[in-house]
């Protein structure tokens, strides 16, 4: 049998220094053997992105970062989706914020699924001072926007969060994530093939965060598989260090959604 | 003016991409993509259709006939994964072929794929292959410098980097495909402007590497590294570092060869420059380089001589 996924999106997006408006629909059919991905002729009336948003979220990131910190990469946008898929239509609005701000030779990165910008003017901010590289601290505080994008690989207790739709339109439960295949399937766009995956990870709370230990406030690199490069703050110090990935001795969930994977929640995280 | 004027040339993009995989001789995924965009001043504005339908019949039809003799070149390749990718637009038209066998990847054109998948399975490693050595120099055959100089000068040339002095002998341009050149060794901006789709932020990239030498010293060093296939790599501006991935290699000492394991080079620009010390031949077809800059992930043609550098860290 064939099984029908059909999307339709409207999204702006601001790319630099450009401006981009996008609309767009497209259905994915797998028949068992091949998967098939094209675009429909069809839209349906989804309301309009806001680009005024967008352009002012990205001119206040652009306000943020002042030399000699550069903005390197800047994406923002806004979308508006709607899902149908085994009968089932619903409808989501999403927001994305890509940061890259640089002070070569480092580089720190910032993924965000809302227009507040606390962690980039906190980065923006302590770049200025930011000094040499330094050896990993012994223990580490891991702030919730890392902790989220460490949710996935993290060898804690975390759980999915329960949400109304997975990517065929089923209900996405609460339950804990064990090492069992998930039961929900996740669809990053119609072109792409779904596959299981957790939705909406959160960490279980357990240990005890030290606020006094230094606190690795951005990534400066993709994950690694042993390592994480990090930016520290450690009191008035500020600087670049290069973490093994080590046994997690405490987590406490944030309500901040982050849109790494399926989506994690963010976690302070003690290494 | 009041009102707005009709797109011109430069700022109406259209294109019609058709993508498909095969999976050991079975078709597994099959993409159709179109749209169209329009750039007004800082603003661009993309839809999935195209609104002249004469132009849109043009640009399907000329995918779909190319992907129908790409298939014919796929069935050709029953043991490995095939990705086929063929993409007519209003600036350009592109077929390329990504074949896969036991995880190592070559991609070429679909006029250069039966050649790539011969070779491909000639280079592919034994099953028993040898930790890198370290302190070799490095004889680049097959085309593959043009992987290192990519990185090396073709990036930097795109990030408006300082030129360097590479080597008297050494030329290296890049070529669009409507005959226009750039000299990225003197810093020039590659020619064309491109973008992966529709939706995408067109940027000056490269299309087709050219790496040259003329009158460069050659001696094969006795006991080196030889590099055939490359897996990857990047460039990396704040730095200036490059990092190649080595995907086929051999340890070779006289007329003894071994096979070395996957392994990662990672060395400056400058570096490189000071690495290369020999060159001989003429520019070879490299099977391999899929560009990926600021999330576009484009073909970048690729050829060079065979290229000596020193030991590189």
């Amino acid at each position: 049998m064939n099984e029908v996924y059909r999307k339709w999106g409207r999204s702006v997006r601001r790319e630099g220094e450009r401006l981009v408006r996008v609309d767009e629909a497209g259905e994915a059919i797998e028949n068992g053997l091949t998967f098939h991905a094209r675009p429909m002729a069809d839209m349906i009336e989804l309301a309009a992105p806001d680009g005024e948003s967008v352009d002012a979220a990205a001119r206040e990131i652009e306000s943020i970062v002042k030399p000699p910190v550069v903005l390197e990469r800047l994406f923002v946008s806004e979308g508006s989706v709607a899902h149908e898929c085994n009968d089932i239509r619903w409808t989501e609005t999403l927001r994305r914020v890509h940061v890259a701000i640089a002070r070569p030779p480092i580089r720190a990165l910032l993924d965000l699924a809302d227009f507040q910008f606390d962690a980039v003017q906190r980065v923006a901010s302590v770049l200025l001072r930011v000094g040499g590289e330094r050896d990993a601290p012994k223990r580490i505080r891991i702030a919730e926007n890392v902790g989220a994008a460490l949710m996935l690989s993290a060898k804690i207790e975390k759980s999915q969060s329960a949400a109304a739709h997975d990517g065929k339109g089923e209900p996405i439960g609460e339950r804990s994530v064990n090492g069992e295949e998930p039961p929900n399937w996740f669809r990053p766009s119609y072109r792409l093939r779904p596959r299981r995956a957790w939705f909406h990870l959160r960490a279980r709370s357990f240990g005890d965060i030290d606020p006094d230990a230094p606190e690795a406030i951005a990534l400066l690199a993709p994950i690694g598989e042993r390592m994480l490069r990090v930016l520290c703050v450690d009191g008035d110090r500020v600087y670049p260090s290069t973490v093994p990935i080590r046994p997690i001795v405490a987590a406490g969930p944030t309500d901040t959604w982050y849109a790494y994977g399926a989506g994690a929640f963010g976690a302070e995280l003690m290494l | 003016m009041v009102g707005r004027t009709r797109p011109t040339a430069n700022d109406y993009f259209a294109m019609v991409r058709r993508d498909e995989l095969w999976v050991r001789g079975v078709l597994d995924e099959s993409r159709a993509n179109f749209g169209e965009a329009v750039e007004r001043g800082r603003e661009t504005v993309a839809r999935n259709r195209i609104v002249d339908p004469s132009l849109y019949a043009r640009l399907r039809d000329a995918c779909e006939e190319e992907m129908e003799r790409v298939r014919e070149s796929i069935h050709a390749m029953p043991d490995a994964r095939v990705r086929a990718v063929v993409t007519a637009t209003t600036e350009d038209f592109e077929s390329t072929i990504a074949i896969t066998i036991d995880g190592v990847s070559v991609v070429g054109t679909r006029e250069t794929a039966a050649g790539d998948y011969e070779q491909l399975k000639r280079l592919l490693p034994p099953a028993t292959s040898h930790r890198p050595p370290t302190n070799h120099p490095i004889v680049w055959r097959n085309g593959s410098a043009a992987v290192l100089l990519h990185e090396a000068i073709g990036h930097a040339a795109e990030h408006r980097h300082e030129p360097l002095a590479w080597p008297q002998w050494l030329r290296v341009r890049d070529e669009t495909r409507d005959g226009r050149s750039a000299d990225l060794i003197a810093g020039e901006l590659p020619a064309a402007t491109r973008r992966e789709s529709f939706r995408d932020v067109p940027l000056r990239r490269m299309t087709n590497l050219v790496v040259e030498q003329i009158g460069a010293p050659f001696d094969l060093p006795e006991e080196r590294i030889e590099v055939h296939l490359v897996a990857g790599g990047a460039y990396e501006p704040l730095t200036e570092m490059v990092m190649i991935h080595v995907a086929i290699s051999e340890l070779v000492n006289g007329d003894s060869a071994t096979g070395i394991r996957p392994f990662a080079l990672r060395a400056s620009r400058s570096a490189i420059a000071r690495s290369l010390i020999g060159a001989s031949g003429t520019p070879m077809h490299y099977p391999g380089v899929i560009c990926s800059r600021e999330a576009q992930e484009l073909y970048v043609g690729s050829h060079a001589p065979l290229i000596v550098t020193s030991e590189l860290a």
